[in-house]
């Protein structure tokens, strides 16, 4: 594979796109997990389908319409949410389907030969472009610095956000920013591991990385690496086995999780 | 000195009324219980009183030199967080105005690595919190209030977890903190809290009773609409009142 890598541009290619959706997922897997959004980021994942069909529709690039739908479904949950006393769960379940059927219904009218739409639910790493590379480079830049820049924040909003309405915080701000930033993860993430899997990516190697490590930053820390072993096993099997290599990737991850499981219950004591 | 004043304070939430019409005055060096059936309003009270909830009628006044360090209810924090006994007191520290790469300074760890002294914690500063007891777990927190420096300490439940002997361990030592700073305690745990506080308040939606705990009977049972056993604080004896109907 060494060889093949070095000469084939779609495997460096696929390389740098593991690295840059390792450092998303383990930046917002962490914080999902932390705050049980996990159902809320499988709504905006899914919404977003809907923008991908659209971007085939009007011509533009399938993964700006779908940044353009998680933006406005995070903003939508938001809204609804504190307007309406409909529980978020209900709504990102309404969301999650009509993103979905918008998605089919936006391919269907468009005229000539369908896309092949598997690649946007399942991911395919390997036909990752320069252009996608350095999309998904500028979304990690914005989200390494808004939550890095703001930690300390960050961790008390995630521990116990009382503490920062008392202290006159806005913590609808904090929300809305959350929301945002959990939108742009997952477009990051599309393109690797796909709508339907960016849950498990996001949510996978945080949790097997909080069953060792007790202090936030290293939990960051440890689910980027995790996640990025997990890449390039799945990686490097789909390549050899030829198969697809988001479902591989998943499923090297729910592997790792149940090894995890075992070497915390049997050998490991803190 | 007064150092907080509710004036008539209604607390509407939609439709439903929270709190009814509190007159509520808090002096230095006051150990004040705010009691009640629960769903009578404490919470919200206390919400109203830290300014995470505004007043929809009525006017909360704090004295200009008020600073509140405030012990949340172990339900509203995520008790899985990964986070260290350490930088949970540390918490305590951030002021208001968010800023851009913050970072805690020297005087900040000095309060942190003091407050754990005084609180006999210093050994479990780098444990994680899920590993402590929920007596040690109310001290973090008290320690995380205290580290600001207040001078009014506020409570919600803050013994609803704790077994019996944590549970006077953090009533003596809000005894003692009670000479530096006023302390304020919500809590439907009447029995633990009456041989302890010096003032309290009965809340059913509204005030039914302030002042100090000597003359509080009757207040009592018509904030809970029916007798209820009261331990009056220093004297170790019960009095019981026969309920409708109902032989104690």
């Amino acid at each position: 594979m060494i060889s093949d890598f070095l000469s084939y541009q779609f495997l460096q290619n696929a390389f740098w796109a593991s690295i840059l959706a390792s450092v998303a997922c383990g930046i917002i897997g962490v914080i999902i997990v932390e705050k049980k959004l996990v159902m809320m980021s499988g709504g905006i994942s899914h919404t977003s389908f809907g923008g991908i069909g659209l971007g085939y529709l009007l011509g533009i690039k399938p993964i700006i319409g779908g940044l353009i739908f998680s933006v406005l479904a995070a903003f939508g949950v938001i809204k609804i949410k504190r307007s309406t006393k409909t529980s978020e769960d209900t709504l990102l379940g309404m969301m999650w389907a009509a993103g979905m059927a918008l998605g089919i219904v936006f391919i269907s009218i468009r005229s000539g030969y369908p896309p092949d739409m598997t690649s946007y639910l399942f991911g395919d790493i390997l036909t990752v472009s320069r252009t996608d590379l350095w999309f998904m480079l500028a979304l990690n830049i914005i989200l390494i610095g808004i939550v890095f820049l703001f930690f300390e924040y960050w961790k008390a909003y995630l521990f116990d956000e009382e503490l920062l309405r008392v202290l006159d915080y806005n913590i609808e701000r904090f929300e809305l920013v959350l929301y945002l930033l959990v939108a742009i993860s997952i477009v990051v993430l599309i393109k690797a591991v796909g709508i339907i899997l960016v849950i498990a990516m996001l949510t996978i190697p945080a949790s097997i990385a909080k069953m060792f490590v007790g202090e936030l930053k290293k939990l960051i820390f440890f689910s980027c690496i995790l996640g990025l072993i997990h890449f390039m096993i799945g990686l490097m099997l789909s390549y050899y086995v030829n198969i697809s290599s988001g479902a591989t990737i998943i499923l090297v991850s729910t592997a790792s999780y149940g090894f995890a499981t075992f070497i915390k219950k049997y050998f490991y004591h803190a | 000195m007064t150092q907080l004043e509710l004036k008539d304070v209604t607390v509407y939430y939609d439709e439903v009324c929270a709190v009814k019409n509190v007159d509520l005055t808090v002096s230095q060096g006051d150990f004040l219980g705010i009691i009640g059936p629960n769903g009578g309003g404490k919470s919200t009270l206390l919400k109203t009183i830290i300014g995470i909830v505004a007043p929809s009628e009525g006017a909360v006044i704090k004295a200009p030199d008020l600073r509140i360090g405030y012990v949340p209810q172990f339900s509203s924090f995520n008790k899985s967080f990964p986070i260290s006994v350490y930088d949970v007191v540390l918490m305590g520290r951030l002021s208001k105005g968010i800023r851009i790469g913050k970072k805690y300074k020297k005087e900040d760890h000095d309060a942190v690595k003091r407050i754990l002294k005084t609180l006999s914690l210093s050994g479990l500063a780098e444990r994680h919190i899920s590993e402590l007891s929920g007596g040690q777990l109310q001290k973090v927190l008290i320690g995380r209030a205290m580290v600001s420096n207040p001078n009014m300490l506020i409570l919600d439940e803050p013994t609803s977890n704790l077994d019996g002997a944590a549970r006077s361990e953090i009533y003596e030592l809000l005894k003692l903190l009670n000479k530096a700073m006023t302390v304020v305690i919500v809590s439907h745990d009447m029995a633990a809290i009456s041989s302890y506080v010096r003032q309290v308040a009965c809340l059913n939606e509204t005030l039914y009773y302030h002042g100090d705990t000597e003359h509080v009977g009757d207040g009592i049972e018509r904030a809970y609409g029916c007798p209820v056993d009261i331990i009056a604080h220093g004297k170790p004896h019960r009095v019981f009142i026969e309920h409708e109907g109902v032989r104690l």
